[in-house]
């Protein structure tokens, strides 16, 4: 699983024309394969700081359309996301 | 309110379930990291982000703001999807906003739009930002001479922001620098510069890892800088010691729960932050040293009477110090009676802590506001390095001083020049840089400022950031002085009472927040740079959208002042503003101990500035480490006090829903104090002798003899741990009563630690 994922996160950054950073890339992979979809599970998942990760979520929601932000915890500033149609559509064309 | 409502049961320690209800949910799935993925995408993170909330070291690049319940307040603060518009300026009147509290204000939201006040109206109203920035440098120029004009500095400011506005003001002609750190640590850096050559401490987070004991001496962790908790929780495990010396038994100084130990949550267990706590009195740490260092020399006696060997350090005392044998006559002709009365604790309880250190090859001093705010807090920090290098506790691992700051970034902005006495190198550097002479005379810091308002010789007040009119002491009497100015102009995120106080043009500058994204004109995502108390100097990118389209950052709001004050014949403000690499080339030509500072930057925790003292290297006149040659004070505070059984000494400190002047929330849940801040913590028999119990109402009277009256009124009694005589309560609140002449020696920081204070029943 591990491997298709990274795969998948590889295939995204080289063919993905909004130049995503690598996180940005795991963000959707993960939301993708069902593995999270909201950005403090993503974090420990992925092992990096939940900021990089809220950063992330942000860029690919107002930037790139990619997620769409359901919900914000206010207490842990925890986003909560799915794929839009676009992001779904990117994903396919990698996967 | 029932009399006793405000208090209830305390957490049972720091942090754990209580601290993971305010963070958030903690991550209890069993999905293991994607070791992979982790190990690629650790390798190409993007810039980090600085928690905005405290100045501890971080080991991580990024941030662990999320598993601090103070950090994830101060992000959430910030976030807020509340907001201050031109509309609700429009709805109310600044004397109305004046009856607000500061939590009313700032939970308005965030500040939208820039302002202009209007005295026909009594209101705020949208000015764009050119008109705002012509008319602040029309007024400006207005004035008849520059050091008519007070430039205050928060240390939420960046380096980038702090060095283009220590640039902007030297270039306006002035070193009117008041900023925060005058009012917190400034003690240390007076007391350091003077021992070691350096006004910083010499630690990194890495030396935690080594020292054999930690002593930890007037200092909050559990509130004031959360993280630390999990480094002296770690040194307790590995079985360092650590000793706490506080006037109130704090609960993260006790035990701490992790909130990333799921196990431990769920088991409700915790660990020790301390092996060793003791309580002295407000205003004797110095004597606490000075007894510990009698102990030492008494011990070396011994042993070498006995034939073992020396407990001293002679290399380091031969080669690396100064002043050894006045300290030693010093020392040993202190009696120990005055350090038994001033300290508060007994000669066998000091020879306990004195036995730690002796018996502890590596040992860090930490200390904060409960040693900095007293008349004697320069000669205590001096008292305390003195005491540090009998053992050679500098400049090898895992032994060393740390002062730790509160504000995040109030360090670096010293270093990048936000100094009313700048040292001569900056200005001569400067001068290079810029072709252009820099003021030499030395400016105002904040209680010099505060006198310039009152006696009418300050005529506009710029605050970038901060709130000045809460954070000062004698709040009242700044309030008038604010109100007198020509111009304030005030650079925020969000209202507080600093701006509800217009002088005859008054201005609120919105800007981003540190956790906000910062793009330039062509889009380019920017990073601000911090340095915390170890000297790491960390990236900071922003991780929300702004809170609106029209806010600027820092650094465009000062460029924008500048431009419209002193023109860009010497410094191309516009250049700067649009790219803050720009910037940080500029601080490393005239500061070149950033180097290539944009790419050490962005590299995984940044970097480390260079640290003289802990390198062993002394920039001092004697080119040593110099030994203190100060007495300890006549009488403490507590002392004169004691005299009269009605007259004690207040500290005033912060709850733990709070942060500086911003109170996030009503409760003080570690000290058990819940929806109320206008209290006062004191001994239960001293409740008793004043004749009242506990939940009782007072006013708080100041005993300044200056002629002004200074009464904090209707305080709730809370009895507590805490020795007799001496009595706390929180600050912004308790301000009114700290008179801004009462200061410390040669730092000039307010000492809000030993403020002299009577009680006036109110009737039940």
């Amino acid at each position: 699983m591990e491997d298709v994922m990274m795969k998948t996160v590889t295939n995204l950054m080289a063919k993905s024309p909004e130049h995503l950073s690598p996180i940005g890339a795991g963000v959707l992979v993960a939301a993708h394969f069902g593995v999270s979809s909201d950005s403090r599970s993503c974090a420990s998942k992925l092992g990096v700081a939940h900021a990089l990760v809220l950063r992330e979520c942000v860029m690919l929601a107002e930037e790139h359309q990619l997620i769409s932000l359901e919900n914000r915890e206010e207490r842990s500033q925890r986003l909560f996301y799915s794929l839009t149609a676009q992001g779904h559509d990117l994903l396919a064309k990698v996967h | 309110m029932a009399k006793k409502d405000c208090t209830g049961k305390s957490s049972k320690a720091a942090g754990g379930w209580g601290a993971l209800k305010s963070v958030g949910r903690q991550l209890m799935g069993s999905g293991k990291p994607l070791s992979g993925a982790k190990t690629m995408l650790k390798a190409n993170q993007p810039d980090g982000f600085d928690c905005p909330g405290c100045a501890w070291g971080d080991p991580e690049h990024g941030s662990s703001f999320e598993f601090c319940e103070n950090g994830v307040k101060a992000v959430a603060w910030e976030a807020t999807k509340a907001r201050v518009t031109p509309e609700f300026f429009a709805r109310h009147t600044v004397t109305e906003l004046r009856s607000w509290t500061d939590y009313d204000l700032e939970h308005q939201g965030r500040l939208t739009h820039p302002v202009r006040y209007s005295p026909a109206t009594d209101k705020y109203e949208q000015v764009d930002w050119e008109t705002a920035f012509a008319e602040i440098g029309a007024a400006l120029n207005a004035l008849d001479d520059p050091n008519r004009a007070e430039f205050y500095t928060s240390g939420r400011a960046s380096n980038e922001a702090a060095f283009l506005y220590q640039m902007f003001v030297r270039l306006y002609g002035t070193n009117n620098f008041p900023d925060c750190s005058n009012m917190c640590h400034e003690a240390s850096g007076v007391a350091l510069t003077e021992a070691i050559g350096i006004g910083k401490g010499t630690v990194l987070l890495e030396d935690f890892e080594k020292a054999d004991a930690i002593f930890v001496v007037g200092q909050n962790p559990g509130t004031n800088h959360p993280r630390m908790l999990a480094d002296l929780r770690k040194a307790t495990l590995r079985g360092a010691r650590v000793v706490v010396f506080n006037t109130l038994k704090e609960k993260g100084l006790h035990r701490f729960a992790d909130p990333q130990n799921k196990l431990e949550m769920i088991r409700g267990r915790s660990e020790a932050t301390s092996t060793d706590y003791y309580r002295p009195r407000l205003g004797g740490d110095m004597a606490i040293f000075r007894g510990m260092a009698k102990i030492v020399f008494a011990a070396d006696d011994a042993s070498l009477a006995e034939g073992r060997p020396s407990v001293l350090d002679h290399d380091f005392i031969t080669e690396h110090a100064h002043g050894f044998d006045a300290y030693r006559a010093l020392v040993e002709s202190t009696s120990w009676e005055t350090i038994e009365e001033q300290s508060g604790l007994s000669r066998s309880q000091i020879e306990e802590a004195a036995e730690i250190y002796m018996s502890s090859d590596k040992v860090i001093t930490t200390w904060a506001m409960g040693v900095t705010q007293h008349k004697h807090s320069v000669q205590t920090i001096r008292e305390i390095a003195s005491f540090m290098f009998l053992r050679g506790n500098i400049g090898r691992p895992g032994a060393g001083l740390c002062p730790v700051r509160g504000h995040s970034n109030v360090q670096g902005d010293r270093t990048v020049g936000i100094n009313e006495k700048a040292p001569a190198s900056l200005l001569d550097a400067m001068e290079r840089e810029l072709g252009v002479p820099m003021p030499r005379d030395p400016g105002h810091n904040v209680l010099h400022a505060i006198g310039a308002m009152l006696n009418g010789q300050a005529k506009a007040f710029i605050g970038l950031g901060g709130n000045f009119a809460r954070a000062t002491p004698d709040s009242q009497l700044i309030a008038q002085a604010l109100g007198n100015l020509d111009l304030t102009v005030n650079v925020a995120t969000k209202l507080n009472h600093g701006h509800l106080l217009p002088g005859k043009a008054s201005y609120i500058l919105p800007c981003l927040g540190r956790t906000e994204i910062d793009r330039n004109s062509q889009g380019a995502r920017q990073i601000v740079t911090v340095e915390d108390s170890m000297s790491m100097v960390h990236g900071s990118g922003g991780i929300n959208l702004p809170a609106s389209k029209e806010l600027r950052s820092e650094v465009g709001i000062v460029a924008g002042i500048a431009k419209a004050t002193v023109g860009s014949d010497v410094v191309d403000w516009d250049l700067l503003a649009d790219d803050n690499d720009k910037i940080r080339d500029l601080i490393a030509r005239v500061l070149p101990a950033f180097g290539n500072y944009n790419e050490a930057v962005r590299k995984p925790r940044g970097f480390h500035l260079y640290n003289s003292a802990a390198a062993r290297d002394w920039k001092t006149p004697t080119g040593r480490a110099n030994f203190s040659d100060a007495d300890l004070p006549d009488q403490t505070e507590w002392q004169r006090a004691k005299s009269d059984d009605q007259t004690f000494v207040l500290q005033t400190f912060r709850s733990h829903d709070q942060y500086n002047t911003t109170v996030y929330g009503m409760d003080d849940r570690y000290r058990g104090v819940y929806g109320e801040r206008q209290v006062v913590f004191m001994h239960p028999k001293d409740v008793a002798l004043l004749g009242a119990e506990a939940g009782d109402r007072v006013d708080v009277i100041g005993c300044h003899d200056d002629g002004v009256d200074r009464v904090a009124e209707n305080f709730r009694l809370v009895p507590y741990d805490i020795p007799r005589g001496c009595v706390a309560g929180y600050y912004p609140e308790l301000n009114v009563l700290v008179p801004y002449q009462a200061f410390g020696d040669k730092s000039f920081t307010p000492a809000s630690k030993s403020v002299m204070v009577r009680f006036r029943l109110l009737e039940k």
